[in-house]
């Protein structure tokens, strides 16, 4: 063991266990530089990370991110959708589609498939959509700002025993929610011009 | 030296016993693990019963196929080569009866409770109190059966083999009690010592390592033995073996937080799990290296014997998911593989290919030793081979192109970048459900091959009968050993444990003590490399020394595996305290909330549904704002979940939805989730809440810590009774008979709750320094 092999025949180690020898070859150079490599690596992301600290954490990387889209989602918001714009993507067709679309996959399970809601089936819990009524306004940007936010003041509705609507801005972001309230509206626009 | 010898008989009838029962066990794990997979698909197969459904038999699975049937493979695989490497008998048959007897007792208890609902809701964790004092009792019986046949061993040395059992022994035996410390409130439920992150970083500690020691190092040592035996070729290198075996050992039990990338862990614990992570992907190899190349001259066996296809096929299928875990470590690529398929397809390549490979070659070259006859059948194991085989690649294959379809259209935002593009989780699931069902072949392929295993071993050993093994041997008569301290006083030990003093002295200390210690690790690291140059001779002694003293030699492995776990888990017990917690507390759960929570753990929706939002951009935009630690701080047990079958649920609650919403979607997920997987829960409906259990369970959390405030008895029942009327009532439009005191009344109370918080005062106290 004291001089290294220099020939390439491996050296058996002198016990055997139970008939089972063993060489004692040189551990395998890409093998070590894996390992080496590896270490390097961590000690190095460490020091960057928690002893210099130039790295932001996660939060500070995150935070702002979020709060940009936040604003633009209300920028867009305020900036396109007017009452005007509004009723005008109601009478698009290829917008309204895309909003039954999506009222298909998120909004049918409460309002049901003819958007009646409870007075369409006791199946469904939401309110109708297709009366006349309308609790929090009717005009195109109430409607908007309605399926956005969800029910205003969500927890005294639940404490009288009704039930808020979700608010489904976060989840489906404006453009979305923009074909759904088409969609919608696009059933109201001989009953009820805005 | 006088040297006198004797004959033993070896015990092999126990290495005959446990081998039984890891084959049925085998196909108890295995057959469960197909069902489920079909359940993923075709929802009806959860028959609408309690007792069937996948929350209840996934732990089945999981717990089958890794304590029964690799624990009881292992058991056999240690008890046969730990008699020949010591060349000396089991210390006593007693223990090796009490061992196998109650093994199997706690594997039928666990069979029979799991169904019922009874767990604690942590995955590997999950078998009930009682039941985890028993596994610590009968580990503690194989532990000492183990070191006693070592002490009275016949060969001085103790071969690599034996240092993975050891390692084995100890490591199992801390990570088990650790994680299952825990409060009874009754005879069959119990809540976790430890609460939110603590219980988080434990659960992941014990988790990760239940992978590291009781799927891996064990069957590395019963490679060490059966493979050289099997080719008839020496190791390919022991200082290989020394090596990788020491730096696997200390490094994988600091990998546990990779679990946990992204989400709201300190960022330097997720570091230590990241960056430990890939500095494994080496002495892993190290393993798979010793094996492979062990084979080289014996390839030509390859073809002819079916044991070494086996054990080829296992150690390069180890080789390929320990590259795969460290990939998977990296915090960018988590960010898309984190609670999608492509972890289980990993676990799988690992449990499948490298754990199922190995016991199959185990079991081909034992059985007919065990039974002194001849394998039945070669072709037949070739053929269960080449089953298993095409069975994990479809399985693998499978997963890997799930979890990464699923994972990125998770992530995808829509062209604006301000959105989700796919807003239903719905639609992400079924964008794999063809994905899950190859997965679901897979498995079916390999279940069909080991059930070949079972018709082969069957035939084997009814043409055999039990074989008694006998050996001369020299008896070994202890020379002056050297004593614990001379062995750990040493140079080699002495420079090794003072690195890692420092290492853990530079990763934790503050701003002075971090720099001095980093320079500490550099010179100490120079000394050792020179000393070991110099002294080479005198080094090399010591370690063979070691490796013929074993206590000594234990108690440096149990110095290796625990700083690992101490310094992750020890800072957070002290640091996460509700006083500490600065942005966001976690409001008290109501009493009915409460039971609530036990249902949703009882029901084991956590294998599907995870609770924490990570912070990564499409988490927040997908479920809400990321979780902060403050939130989950009274969860005994953390309920962060590890796989998102469904959407995360952290933010569920605060009628995001009605609770009506709930009530349908209980009744039948489809209703309102449309192309839903998730099974109905009907028996939610009629069955009653605990009310009575709860006041003990109040109690208990209180002792736990949770400063719930004081009420009596009858005021905890009161309030659960009044808040389930409250609901009711809300219900009444969907139901007018739903009863305020069932089940569902309690979930949808907790479901309805998470996601609640509030913002602890900042006290003026906390002063600047």
């Amino acid at each position: 063991m004291s001089k290294k092999p220099e020939d390439h025949k491996p050296e058996l180690r002198p016990h055997v266990f139970d008939g089972i020898e063993e060489y004692d070859q040189k551990l395998p150079n890409w093998w070590l530089f894996t390992l080496y490599i590896a270490i390097v690596f961590f000690v190095v992301h460490w020091i960057i990370h928690f002893q210099f600290r130039v790295v932001p954490s996660d939060a500070q990387r995150l935070d702002p991110v979020v709060a940009k889209i936040r604003d633009d989602r209300m920028k867009a918001m305020t900036a396109m959708l007017n009452d005007t714009t509004l009723g005008k993507l109601a009478t698009d067709q290829a917008v309204v589609a895309e909003g039954q679309k999506i009222y298909q996959q998120t909004c049918l399970p409460c309002h049901g498939p003819n958007r009646g809601g409870k007075t369409e089936a006791p199946l469904y819990i939401g309110a109708s959509l297709a009366d006349a009524e309308w609790r929090y306004g009717a005009k195109p940007t109430d409607i908007y700002k309605m399926i956005f936010d969800g029910s205003p003041s969500p927890a005294d509705l639940a404490a009288k025993g009704e039930i808020p609507m979700p608010a489904q801005g976060p989840v489906l972001g404006p453009e979305k929610v923009a074909s759904v309230a088409a969609f919608i509206l696009s059933h109201h626009l001989q009953a009820k011009p805005q | 030296m006088n040297e006198t010898k004797t004959t033993i008989t070896y015990d092999d009838r126990t290495v005959r016993w446990f081998t039984i029962a890891s084959i049925f066990w085998g196909v108890i794990g295995m057959l469960a693990g197909v069902f489920i997979a079909y359940q993923l698909n075709y929802w009806k197969l959860n028959f609408d019963l309690p007792w069937l459904t996948f929350g209840r038999l996934r732990p089945l699975h999981t717990n089958a196929a890794i304590f029964a049937f690799v624990g009881n493979m292992m058991f056999a695989g240690i008890y046969y080569s730990t008699q020949r490497l010591c060349k000396c008998r089991t210390a006593s048959d007693l223990l090796s009866k009490v061992h196998f007897w109650g093994w199997q007792l706690i594997i039928v208890a666990a069979a029979v409770t799991l169904p019922l609902g009874l767990t604690r809701g942590k995955e590997y964790a999950e078998l009930i109190w009682p039941i985890n004092i028993a596994v610590a009792a009968i580990w503690v019986v194989f532990a000492i059966n183990f070191f006693w046949t070592l002490a009275k061993r016949n060969e001085p040395s103790l071969y690599v083999a034996i240092w993975f059992y050891i390692a084995t022994i100890i490591t199992v035996a801390m990570l088990y009690i650790v994680n299952h410390l825990s409060l009874p409130t009754s005879w069959t439920h119990s809540y976790t010592l430890f609460g939110g992150v603590q219980d988080a970083l434990v659960q992941w500690w014990y988790g990760h390592n239940a992978v590291a020691f009781f799927l891996t190092t064990p069957i590395l040592g019963i490679m060490y033995y059966f493979l050289p035996k099997a080719a008839g070729r020496p190791v390919y290198s022991y200082r290989l073996s020394v090596v990788h075996f020491w730096s696997l050992v200390f490094i994988y039990i600091w990998a546990g937080p990779h679990h946990l990338l992204n989400t709201a862990l300190p960022h330097w614990l997720q570091t230590l799990g990241m960056g430990f992570s890939l500095m494994l992907w080496a002495p892993s190899w190290g393993g798979m290296l010793n094996g492979l190349l062990t084979l080289r001259g014996a390839w030509n066996k390859l073809v002819t014997d079916p044991v070494i296809k086996f054990f080829a096929a296992g150690v390069t299928f180890y080789g390929m998911s320990t590259f795969e875990g460290p990939l998977l470590s990296i915090r960018a690529v988590n960010y898309l593989s984190h609670y999608s398929d492509w972890t289980i397809g990993h676990v799988h390549s690992g449990t499948l290919g490298w754990n199922g490979f190995m016991a199959a070659g185990m079991f081909y070259w034992l059985v007919p030793r065990l039974w002194n006859t001849k394998l039945a059948s070669v072709k037949l194991a070739n053929l269960h081979f080449w089953l298993g085989f095409v069975g994990i690649l479809l399985y693998v294959g499978a997963m890997w192109a799930s979890g990464i379809r699923q994972g990125l259209m998770l992530n995808a935002l829509d062209d604006t970048g301000t959105a989700v593009r796919y807003p239903e989780f719905v639609e992400t699931l079924t964008g794999v459900r063809a994905l899950m069902l190859f997965r679901a072949f897979g498995g079916t392929l390999y279940l069909i091959g080991f059930l070949i295993l079972v018709v082969n071993v069957w035939k084997t050993i009814a043409s055999g009968s039990p074989a008694t093994v006998t050996q001369e041997v020299v008896v070994h008569q202890p020379a002056k050993r050297s004593t614990v301290g001379e062995m750990v006083f040493a140079e080699p030990s002495v420079a090794m444990l003072g690195l890692v003093l420092f290492v853990c002295l530079w990763l934790m200390g503050g701003p002075v003590t971090d720099w001095v210690s980093f320079a500490m690790v550099g010179v100490i690291s120079v000394m050792s490399i020179v000393r070991f140059q110099q002294h080479k001779e005198h080094w090399i002694t010591w370690y063979d020394h070691l490796s013929e003293h074993w206590v000594s030699f234990t108690f440096l492995a149990l110095i290796s595996v625990a700083i690992g776990g101490a310094i992750q888990i020890i800072p957070t017990v002290t640091v996460n305290r509700a006083e500490n917690i600065e942005d966001r507390l976690q409001k008290l759960y109501t009493p009915l909330e409460l039971a609530g929570r036990d249902i949703y753990v009882s029901e084991g929706c956590y294998n599907c549904h995870s609770q924490m939002i990570r912070m990564i951009l499409p988490d927040v935009l997908r479920y809400g704002d990321y979780s902060r630690l403050g939130e989950s701080i009274y969860d005994h047990p953390f309920q962060w979940g590890s796989k998102r079958t469904g959407p995360d649920l952290a933010r569920e609650g605060n009628n995001r939805r009605p609770s009506s919403w709930h009530y349908q979607h209980m009744l039948d997920p489809r209703v309102t989730s449309p192309g839903s997987n998730m099974p109905a829960y009907p028996w939610l409906f009629d069955q009653k809440t605990d009310i009575k259990a709860l006041p003990a369970k109040v109690r208990t959390l209180v002792n736990l810590g949770v400063p719930f405030p004081t009420m009596t008895r009858d005021e905890i029942e009161q309030h659960a009774l009044e808040q389930g009327v409250k609901i009711a009532t809300e219900l009444k439009s969907t139901d007018p008979n739903v009863q305020p005191d069932t089940k569902i009344i309690a979930l949808i109370a907790y479901l309805q709750s998470l996601g609640s918080y509030e913002t602890p005062k900042t006290t003026a106290s906390a002063t600047a320094p």
